[in-house]
Parts: structure tokens; sequence; C-alpha cells
């Protein structure tokens, strides 16, 4: 199993190498890639071979080797399926590896942080490439929320994670992450008595407000039934892109 | 070089800092420039950790090697050059840069294999301290799959930045690596969606483009009404469908 790690170490994590999500929009799914070379050692650095993959540095670690690397995706966004790509150098004893998704929970108070598991596997990997996938995950991904059930919502981030056993030459691709976008859920109270929340477009209009897009149409109504000029069409699409800062 | 080296450490915590995080976060069809700094590479030999020194630079350690940073872009994006930063205090002395893409997959031949992008280098050669080389002009379309090995089977892949340095020279440093990019509407299907919006229509590879991401699905019949009015409420459908906004903390 892995071994604790040290606040310090965590720090070291949060702030490491990393590719934000890719930035595509729209309703469909879509992959986060992450490279191997994003992954980073908790106790001991890892080794890249001319195939890209990170091996284990240290096979005669009795607590294995463990690496690590930020998973960033947008508030709201689901998760669908993670698959983890790994290769086996030598055939040989099969299992005690692990793979996983984890959610980690920032805590403020001086106390350790504290993981869960969105998804975990353990590998057996016979001589060559493996590609290990969970589908069905169905995870809504938070900056913030309540993991460890205790009322309090919690600032947390996102891992994947692999273990290789010890005296195991284990090589790590990457993975990859299918995910996609989500209308954000509309407040028990409409901001717009014109949009109330029978209306069908109601969540839609709720997500323009609390995203600062619109503060609707004067006198507190969003005028939803109003046509759009292109000038207007214009104001919404700036605010909505933040364009464009000229270099 | 050796007073550098003295503050080696508090270096390396800033440039983790500074440098970790991909950009890329602007809008439209613009260009814009995604930085990778120097932290984010790391050595491909054996147990290998480069030098990071108060400069933010990356120097190489005792032994040749070659380091390595992810690079993740829009699905969709257009690159058309990548750019190199470097210290060179040595006549001789290269860094080589190139851009990669790595092949995953459960099993089979070519699992693995590097496929450089044709273009996408740049060789840092001169000894005149700190300096810029680029690629000249690439067309390469970013994708998280993509058939590398030409076998009809679209493959899933990883993108990478690699920098190797030759000879064996402690003078080298890596500062960072800039990739100019743009986005792109994506290609429309030979096969309309819309009855209404036909190939012919100017307007045919954007509301495909709308299609194809769920933004819409057309105002009923088969059709887009591509000549419609516009309701507030339902600019609100498409812009909130568009963006997946924004969820309460």
């Amino acid at each position: 199993m892995r071994v604790s790690r040290s606040w310090i170490a965590w720090m070291a994590l949060a702030l490491s190498a990393a590719p934000l999500a890719a930035q595509s929009y729209g309703g469909t799914t879509q992959l986060l890639t992450i490279d191997a070379t994003a992954f980073h050692g908790e106790s001991h650095p890892p080794v890249f071979h001319s195939d890209g993959y990170l091996y284990n540095a240290d096979p005669d670690d009795a607590n294995g080797s463990t690496y690590d690397a930020p998973v960033r995706l947008p508030d709201g966004a689901h998760i669908e399926d993670a698959c983890f790509f790994l290769r086996n150098e030598e055939p040989g004893p099969t299992g005690g590896h692990t793979v996983a998704l984890m959610v980690e929970k920032f805590s403020p108070q001086g106390l350790p942080p504290q993981e869960h598991v969105i998804m975990s596997a353990s590998p057996t990997t016979p001589f060559g490439y493996l590609g290990i996938c969970r589908d069905k995950l169905g995870y809504p991904v938070h900056d913030e929320m309540d993991v460890d059930f205790d009322g309090v919502s919690d600032h947390v981030s996102y891992r994947a994670i692999v273990t290789i056993r010890e005296g195991a030459t284990l090589g790590l691709g990457g993975v990859q992450i299918r995910w996609r976008r989500n209308v954000s859920s509309a407040p028990a109270q409409a901001t717009f008595p014109d949009v109330p929340a029978g209306s069908l477009f109601f969540q839609y209009v709720e997500a323009l407000a609390a995203s600062g897009i619109t503060g609707g149409c004067g006198g507190g109504n969003y005028c939803p039934d109003a046509s759009l000029t292109r000038g207007q069409m214009a104001v919404f699409l700036a605010k909505a892109l933040g364009l464009h800062w000229v270099e | 070089m050796k007073r550098l080296r003295r503050v080696l450490v508090w270096a390396s915590l800033a440039a983790l800092a500074a440098a970790g995080r991909a950009r890329g976060q602007s809008f439209g069809l613009g260009e814009q420039g995604t930085v990778v700094g120097a932290a984010a590479f790391v050595g491909q030999n054996l147990g290998l950790q480069g030098n990071l020194l108060s400069d933010g630079y990356l120097y190489q350690p005792n032994f040749l090697s070659t380091f390595s940073a992810p690079v993740a872009l829009p699905v969709g994006a257009s690159i058309t050059q990548i750019c190199l930063y470097f210290t060179n205090f040595k006549p001789g002395a290269t860094l080589q840069l190139q851009l990669e893409a790595v092949k995953f997959g459960a099993g089979g031949s070519g699992v693995g294999a590097v496929y450089p992008v044709a273009g996408a280098s740049a060789t840092a050669s001169s000894a005149n301290g700190y300096d810029f080389a680029c690629s000249g002009p690439i067309s390469y379309t970013f994708h998280d799959v993509a058939d590398l090995d030409g076998d009809q089977i679209q493959d899933r892949i990883a993108h990478r930045l690699s920098v190797a340095f030759t000879p064996l020279d402690d003078t080298l440093g890596l500062g960072g690596v800039r990739i100019l990019w743009h986005r792109q509407i994506s290609p429309p299907p030979a096969t309309p969606t819309f009855g209404d919006v036909p190939p012919s229509d100017a307007f045919f590879p954007h509301v495909e483009a709308l299609a194809a991401s769920f933004i819409t699905g057309g105002c009923s019949g088969g059709n887009y009404c591509p000549n419609a009015p516009l309701t507030r409420a339902q600019m609100a459908v498409f812009l909130a469908k568009a963006l997946g906004l924004h969820w309460p903390q």
C-alpha cells in the first residue's frame, strides 16, 4: 500500500508541472491526456525510457514506488471513464500494482490531507503493453465538495496515481480521462422574476447570471422573449469568452 | 556558474511555482502562445534531475541527457511555430528541441513509439548568452487521438516536447519553450446535419461545429432555421451549453 507523505511533499506535488485540461467546449465528451512526463515520484524520481514510458526507479524498495500527477478539470466536469496505459518490461509475477484516480481534501488545520478513491484497479501485467480502463464512472468534479461527509464543504484537488510493486519493472505511458461539461445546476431562488424556476430556460439563464455574462435587460428582469440584436449578441459573446487580450 | 548553484534549492521551488502551469486560456481564433517553463521538463535518464538555477533556467547534469515536458492544447488547435529559449556560453554546444507524439495502446506493435512532428523542431547553437531559436512555419493540428502508424486505426496519443543537450556541457541552459497556436472551426461532416443548412451554405461549418458539440439540436423537423430571429432566452441556452457554466462554490 501507499506510504504516508509529509505536508511538504504534498505541497511540492500541488505546485508541480502538469497540463491543464484541454479546452474544447460544448457538451460532447473529450479526452484529458496526462502524459507520463507529468508524473512525479513520491519516494523515487521517475525514469523515462526511449518509448517515452515512465519506469520504476527503485525495484528493490519494499514499499514499491508511487508516482502522482495532478488532474485538472473545470468545475462541474463529469468524468465518464479513465484509462491508464502501462507496460511490463519483464515477464514474471503479475499483480500487486495499483492505479487510481483520487480526490484529496486540503486540510487547513495542520492535519494531513485526506484521500478518497474515485476509481482504482490492480492490473496484472503480462509481458507487453496494457490499457487499464474503467468506464461509467459518472463522477462530478468540483473544486469544493464535502469529501468526508461532515457537513462542511472542503477544498479539494484531484490526482492520478500509479504504485509499482516491489521487484517489478512496470512502465506508465500516461492517463487519458474521458469527460464532458455540464450546464450548472440552477439555484433555488430565481434571479429574474420573468424567468422563474418553472421556465424551460431557467437553468440556462441562471448559468449566465452566475457567470456575470448577463445582468438582465433592466428592472430586475431578463426579457427572455425579446429578440436579440447583433450588437447585444456581441456583448454576450465577448463577455462569455473574455475576448481578446492583444499581446 | 558556481555562484548561481548556491541558490539552487530556492530557485527550484520558485521555478516550480511559477512555471508549472501550462497556459492557453485565451479564446477566439486569434494567435496565442502557450509557455512550457523549464521546471516542467524531466530527464529521461536514470534518476536524472536537471539543475534549476537562480535564473530559472534548467542546466544539464553531468551526463548526456534529454529532457521532456508534456504538452496539452485544445483538440483542433493549429500549431504554427515553436520557439526554444536558452543560454549558451560556449561555442559548439547545442540544444535540440522536438515536438513529439507518443502512441498509447493495450498491446500490439508500435505502442510506446515516439513520432517526431514534422518541422516542429529548433536548434539552439549560438554562443552569446541568452537567446532563442524558432522552428520554421508549421501547420500541425493537435489531437488526443490520431493514426500515427498508418494502420487505419485511430491510436490514443500524447504529446511532449523533448530537448536534447549535446555535448556534455554545463554551460547550456533551457529557459523554456513557447508554442504559437490558434483555434480552428472544426471540419464539417460530408453529410449535413440540418436540411436547411446544406454544405453550400456560407454558415455550414459553423452550424455543424455547434451541432457536433451538442450546443444545438436545431429548431425542429431536422432543421436549424438559420434565418429565424433569436430570443434572449434562446441565446442563454446556446451560451450556457457552449461553456458549461458556472458551478457555484
